[in-house]
């Protein structure tokens, strides 16, 4: 009834205005990732059907997502996947241990691994994506 | 009928904690051996190569789709479940869930096949 109440966004805004704690947050952003995750595969391989066609399909399709843009948002999905991933390790470890006293701690250990990820990706990414730039061509394919 | 409901409710709980651990593993491969690798550029033959070069990668991806798509899926429909949809609705989700499940990763194996071939 509370969520028929309020509706998808007004019991979302209106949780966290209830419990606005890490553990809200992450249940929020948990959620979230994980919808545009649940998109993002069917798109996935929605782009891998084009190797039905033969490698001449499947290298255009390819091509046309190595680009500097793409770069920049598979940043964002290495972002998301490390943020839900990890995120969702520590509700297991809580779940299955026993220990939800430890989620909060828990959360930021997580968090730390997670900007560790984030760097290290753009550290990888963005060169790639000034690569293309240079070398003047989204389909840079060697 | 509340008991069968309850049931399905914690193996979903229990199957999403298991599916997220393969996962992770799957995830953490694949973002390795595609992304984190100075042989970065794809293009059909390098996949080809890559997933001919042993038959554990047929099973790796054989599975990855699947698990993926249900993890994706019961995800989803956990959100939905605490929306108290009316059982008619919440049955009809699921058999629609579970039948693009299914499609999906059928699909996704017949995709797989153009690289083993």
């Amino acid at each position: 009834m509370y969520q028929r109440k309020f509706g998808l966004l007004g019991n979302y805004t209106n949780e966290i205005g209830l419990n606005p704690n890490v553990g809200t947050w992450s249940w929020l952003l948990h959620r979230i990732s994980g919808i545009v995750l649940s998109l993002y595969i069917f798109a996935h391989i929605l782009v891998l059907s084009s190797s039905i066609g033969g490698s001449e399909s499947f290298n255009k399709w390819i091509g046309t997502v190595q680009n500097p843009v793409f770069h920049v948002l598979e940043i964002a999905l290495i972002g998301a996947v490390a943020f839900h991933l990890l995120n969702g390790l520590r509700i297991t470890i809580t779940d299955f241990f026993f220990i939800t006293k430890a989620h909060k701690t828990l959360f930021w250990i997580a968090f730390v691994i997670f900007l560790v990820v984030i760097i290290a990706t753009a550290i990888v990414f963005v060169p790639r994506a000034l690569h293309h730039t240079v070398e003047g061509g989204a389909n840079v394919i060697s | 009928m509340a008991e069968k409901l309850t049931k399905w409710a914690a193996w979903g709980w229990f199957l999403q904690r298991i599916t997220a651990i393969l996962l992770g593993f799957f995830l953490i491969v694949h973002t390795q051996v595609l992304h984190f690798t100075p042989n970065w550029k794809l293009d059909f033959n390098v996949v080809t190569q890559r997933i001919q070069s042993s038959s554990l990668w047929v099973i790796f991806y054989g599975l990855f789709v699947p698990i993926g798509l249900f993890h994706a899926l019961n995800g989803v429909w956990q959100v939905l479940h605490d929306y108290r949809p009316n059982p008619g609705l919440a049955k009809s989700v699921k058999v629609f869930f579970w039948i693009i499940g299914l499609a999906v990763s059928v699909w996704g194996l017949v995709v797989l096949s153009k690289w083993t071939s």
